[in-house]
């Protein structure tokens, strides 16, 4: 075609390849730098010994080796053992709990009852406030000197004296509860994908006969799946991922009964006097494969998988 | 072919005119701070001078802390009285002694370390020694007597096996116990001072229960932390184990089983669950209930001294005491320096011999007194007069304060915090208070999941 | 017959309803109006209404503390960090959404991995890049990772919202001489404000309330953001309760009075980014 000499630099943009490259470009330089090294430095690492004693030179652990940090964690790590049933607790409560609410009240909503749009704004609330702040309100909220939590308990069972920070299971659905409720963003997604129904629909259903509860259940509930489907991957995302509210309320404790997979890699690498980063990563990898596997199985059930 | 070419062209000289943006944005960053600490210093001074940084995490306004401002005046002092010798560069980390430890963390990782930093209690010398980032000190401590007696008990309790000390403390950790003198009377319990070995104390407690007196309030953590290791130290064959903490390979020994048993049966079941918090920073419902005159006795070091100023329960009844043993009359207390003072190797001639010069200034016997005196806390010089101290204060914390770290640095066994001891099956060992206390775990579980715990970190 | 109890019917399912906003209004706001009664109690806590009420706490924080500073570093941060994230990202979104080329679905699972990434894990090698290039304790160097942060989530949004464009906008574009470049930019970029909006404010609000990174990589006083701030309270000012408690409600309220004034807007950006999903 027209030599490389006439080619300005506006003819190349127009060029489609070059186009492509130049709009992909920084954001994959940005995923490269942010995420791309850190990733490919969490897997190798999981294969060596890394720990404070070779701080500066993670060593691999040799080819017969190198499943020994992924064995020691299904072997002999209970800490971890407690870490991956609790994450996977987590992410089924968040589909028996979150979800199911979540899909009520947006059914609920949808029909516009008085105040529904205050109560709307209201259920977002808590997921646009800092987790920071979350976790130091549900602190307080459970401590018992100052909190209310005890204090009820006290005038239900009088003398009961509930530390729910204290007990291994009550400490356990002190941090679920300190977020698993609040699916107010996840909701106002339900609720566009309702109002987003044409209306005809409910027409002719309501010809045939049918009522609220009949639409809810044979209308709106099928025409909401693809987003259900969305907002359960974020749903369960969060619920595998959950870190913060463990760090703020109550620090994997009482008896490490409230470890999550992320608590444990902290604890493991940079929280650990022995800073064993191998095994946290060897923890980290089967997080992330965790997740790819759980978006599948998500996606699958809903059959949320491509919009297009 | 040519269209591929040109877009890769177009494409590295893209990432190039990325780094470069970056690059210069970065030394643009890099120099501005440096730039202004030195403006700062070098106003006075010559720009010759040896120039060294010292981080610390007493970044408290006075307001909230008091010690900390003293603390920055100890420092400034030291700044103001070398300043024809070297520039003596201070600054304080917002994040306190954590965020130093951190920090040290993630520059180790870029291959950087602080010239000279107080790490607070976080010990950073394991990982940092083993990177060749840090200064062995005990060539300095040996040549000169003043700085050996100066560190006191830091010079036997951080030598490594490998017969370094690469780091040294201008205050401990001072630990025994607080209590109030009016609940032990009124429920006509021996008080502390009178008690011979660990019976009496179990006799105390079960006075003060039969009289309606929560003996103690405890949690998951700090305070009943303390008690273990005090009683820990009862005998011979206790302390031995206890002092090979840092070794242990099992927890399979019958006097930490018996330490464990008499936590369980004597401690954790004596107080009622309202009184045993989670463990954590923050909970400290243990403290306020003792200086709110609820507990008879509080599990924390020499410096609460200064919780009795305005207490509820009355100042004039708060005591100091030290442990008990199972030696009649002997008596126990925890002294924990840990990691302080930490020296990088990076560091020229000159500039190590200002951060050792610094480090003598801190451990000096001036500076332990005047630590004592404000109620900072404990020093670990061993040449610290506690009778000409007491003579000295004059308002009442300072007197607590100096009478709990006189009977501290007079106790016949003087051992390590169990966090300095067993680190972090410490907090594996915290975990396990709670099922303790409600009975749901044995003896015998504790050690079997604390041996797994050892099994699993290798 | 029939009638009456399609009657009843109706009344037990409005009770439902409002059993149900009830429950969700509840839920919440109770924390937060536990916080913000507690903060002006002399001591914080319990169930009771304050009996005196005390400014203490705020007194502290608006005068030692320079809570503005703090204000004004998050803003620069979020909306800078916001800015660059989505100017990216859209430009990635748009050709993966539009164009064909080889490894298209490469990208797409590139970028989705970084959904299940715990920020732990990468916080070591994050620490190492940004010290490496001199911008640890910058604000450039927060902005530079919170551009990369939610760069999934962004994706996500843009695509699918580019997605449901119709594709004869830009080929009238281009027929009329504009080139790529200029029809993303002309065409492209004004029809998708909604979803670029979603994001943006998605990516906004991810931002400000990021507190991991923006705790390790910025240490001094006068660079830190609002939520780092509420890290320090944790552990240097839990004697101070009022203080504690004060913080909680100057860093969340913030959110709440731009969200509650913002609320519209944001409700119809996030809907009409989401419907086309």
């Amino acid at each position: 075609m027209t030599s490389p000499k006439k080619n300005s630099l506006k003819k190349i943009f127009t060029r489609k390849n070059g186009f492509v490259l130049a709009f992909l470009l920084p954001a994959i330089i940005l995923w490269a730098i942010i995420y791309a090294y850190p990733l490919i430095q969490i897997f190798f690492t999981s294969f060596s010994k890394w720990n404070y004693k070779n701080f500066l030179n993670p060593e691999f652990l040799g080819w017969e080796n190198m499943f020994d940090n992924y064995i020691k964690l299904f072997t002999v790590d209970r800490n971890f053992q407690v870490a991956l049933v609790n994450s996977l607790k987590w992410v089924v409560l968040t589909m028996c709990i979150q979800m199911p609410f979540t899909v009520i009240v947006a059914l609920v909503l949808s029909k516009k009852p008085r105040g529904w749009k205050l109560t709307r704004n209201v259920f977002i609330i808590p997921n646009i406030i800092s987790t920071a702040a979350i976790g130091l309100i549900f602190l307080n909220l459970y401590s018992p000197s100052r909190g209310i939590v005890t204090e009820i308990c006290n005038m239900i069972w009088p003398g009961s004296d509930v530390s729910v920070l204290a007990n291994p299971t009550y400490a356990f659905w002190g941090v679920t509860f300190s977020f698993i409720l609040f699916g107010g963003s996840s909701c106002l997604l339900l609720l566009t994908q309702i109002f987003s129904i044409d209306p005809a629909i409910y027409e002719a259903a309501r010809v045939d006969g049918a009522n609220e509860r009949q639409l809810d259940l044979k209308i709106r509930l099928p025409l909401m799946r693809p987003m259900i489907g969305t907002v359960s991957v974020m749903a369960a995302n969060y619920g595998l991922l959950l870190y913060n509210e463990i760090a703020l309320i109550s620090q994997g404790g009482p008896d490490n009964a409230t470890y999550s997979l992320s608590y444990y890699v902290y604890k493991t690498g940079l929280g650990s006097t022995k800073l064993n980063f191998a095994r946290a990563n060897a923890a980290g990898v089967i997080q992330i494969i965790l997740g790819i596997v759980l978006v599948g199985l998500i996606n699958k059930a809903f059959r949320t998988d491509e919009a297009d | 072919m040519k269209k591929k070419l040109i877009s890769l062209l177009l494409c590295s000289a893209m990432v190039a005119s990325m780094v470069v943006g970056c690059g210069g944005g970065s030394e643009e960053a890099a120099e501005t701070p440096a730039a202004t600490e030195e403006a700062e210093v070098t106003e006075e001074a010559d720009g010759e001078l040896p120039t060294i940084t010292f981080v610390h995490g007493y970044y408290h306004d006075e307001s909230e802390w008091a010690a900390a401002a003293e603390m920055r005046a100890i420092y400034q002092e030291f700044a103001d009285a070398h300043k024809d010798e070297f520039n003596f560069v201070i600054v304080a980390d917002e994040s306190g002694a954590e965020g130093i430890y951190n920090t040290a963390l993630n520059d180790l990782g870029a291959g950087n370390f602080y010239d000279i930093a107080d790490f607070g209690g976080w010990d950073i010398t394991p990982v940092a020694s083993a990177a060749g980032a840090i200064v062995d000190l005990k060539p300095y401590l040996d040549e000169d007597a003043a700085f050996k007696a100066g560190v006191g008990v830091c010079y036997d309790q951080n030598l490594t096996a490998d017969g370094a000390i690469y780091s040294v403390r201008e205050q401990i950790e001072g630990v025994g116990f607080w209590y109030n003198e009016a609940l032990f009377a009124e429920a006509g319990a021996k008080v502390p001072s009178e008690w011979s070995t660990w019976a009496d104390f179990n006799e105390a407690v079960d006075a003060l229960v039969a009289a309606g007196i929560t003996p103690f309030g405890l949690n998951a953590g700090w305070p009943t932390n303390i008690l273990l290791a005090g009683y820990s130290q009862r005998s011979e064959a206790s302390r031995a184990f206890y002092a090979d903490g840092k070794a242990v390979e099992s927890f399979d020994d019958e006097t930490f089983k018996e330490s464990i048993a008499f936590m369980q049966e004597n401690v954790l079941q004596k107080i009622d669950a309202a009184n045993f918090g989670p463990g954590g920073d923050d909970d400290e419902a243990y403290r306020t209930a003792f200086f709110d005159g609820e507990t008879a006795m509080l599990f924390n070091g020499v410096w609460d001294a200064g919780g009795s100023v305005d207490c509820a329960a009355g100042a004039e009844n708060i005591k100091p005491a030290v442990f008990p043993t199972d030696e009649a009359g002997k008596s126990a207390a925890l002294l924990s320096g840990g990691c302080g003072f930490v020296v990088g190797s990076h560091l020229d001639e000159a500039q190590t011999a200002a951060a050792i010069e610094f480090i003598k200034y801190m451990t000096s016997p001036e500076i332990a007194a005047r630590i004592i005196e404000k109620g900072i806390g404990m020093a670990p010089s061993t040449e610290v007069d506690y009778d000409a101290l007491a003579e000295k204060v004059t308002t009442d914390d300072a007197k607590l304060l100096v009478e709990a770290c006189r009977l501290c640095q007079n106790a016949d066994y003087q051992a390590l915090g169990l966090g300095n001891t067993f680190g972090d099956a410490e907090g594996e060992i915290q975990a396990k208070y709670a099922g303790l206390k409600d009975g749901s775990k044995t003896v015998d579980d504790v050690v079997a999941e604390l041996n797994d715990f050892l099994a699993a970190a290798e | 017959m029939q009638k009456s109890k399609s009657k009843l019917g109706d009344f037990l399912s409005s009770a439902f309803g409002k059993l149900i906003m009830f429950i969700v209004i509840f839920i919440s706001l109770y924390p937060i109006v536990w916080v913000f009664l507690s903060s002006f109690k002399e001591n914080p806590g319990g169930l009771s209404l304050p009996d005196k009420w005390v400014l203490d706490g705020y007194i502290t924080i608006f005068t030692k503390l320079n809570i503005l500073t703090y204000f004004k570093n998050s803003l620069v941060i979020t909306v800078c960090s916001t800015v660059i994230s989505v100017l990216i990202v859209s430009m990635a979104a748009y050709v993966s959404a539009r164009m064909e080329f080889k490894f298209k679905g490469l990208v797409t699972l590139m970028f989705s991995t970084t959904l299940f990434i715990p920020a732990i894990s990468i916080s070591l090698p994050i620490y190492q890049l940004i010290n490496s290039l001199g911008l640890k304790d910058s604000h450039i160097g927060v902005i530079f990772i919170y551009s990369g942060l939610g760069i999934a989530t962004t994706y996500f949004i843009l695509r699918s919202y580019f997605l449901s464009i119709p594709k004869e906008m830009e080929e009238a574009a281009r027929i009329d001489g504009c080139g790529y470049v200029g029809s993303f930019f002309r065409i492209i970029v004004p029809i998708a404000k909604p979803g670029i909006s979603t994001a943006a404010i998605m990516a906004f609000l991810n931002n400000w309330n990021e507190f991991y990174f923006a705790s390790i990589l910025l240490k001094s006083k006068d660079k830190m953001t609002l939520p780092a701030l509420l890290g320090q309270f944790t552990t240097a000012y839990s004697k101070n309760l009022n203080g504690m408690f004060s913080a909680i409600i100057v860093t969340v309220v913030p959110t709440i009075v731009i969200f509650c004034l913002l609320s519209e807007t944001f409700v119809k950006s996030l809907t009409a980014g989401a419907v086309k999903g």
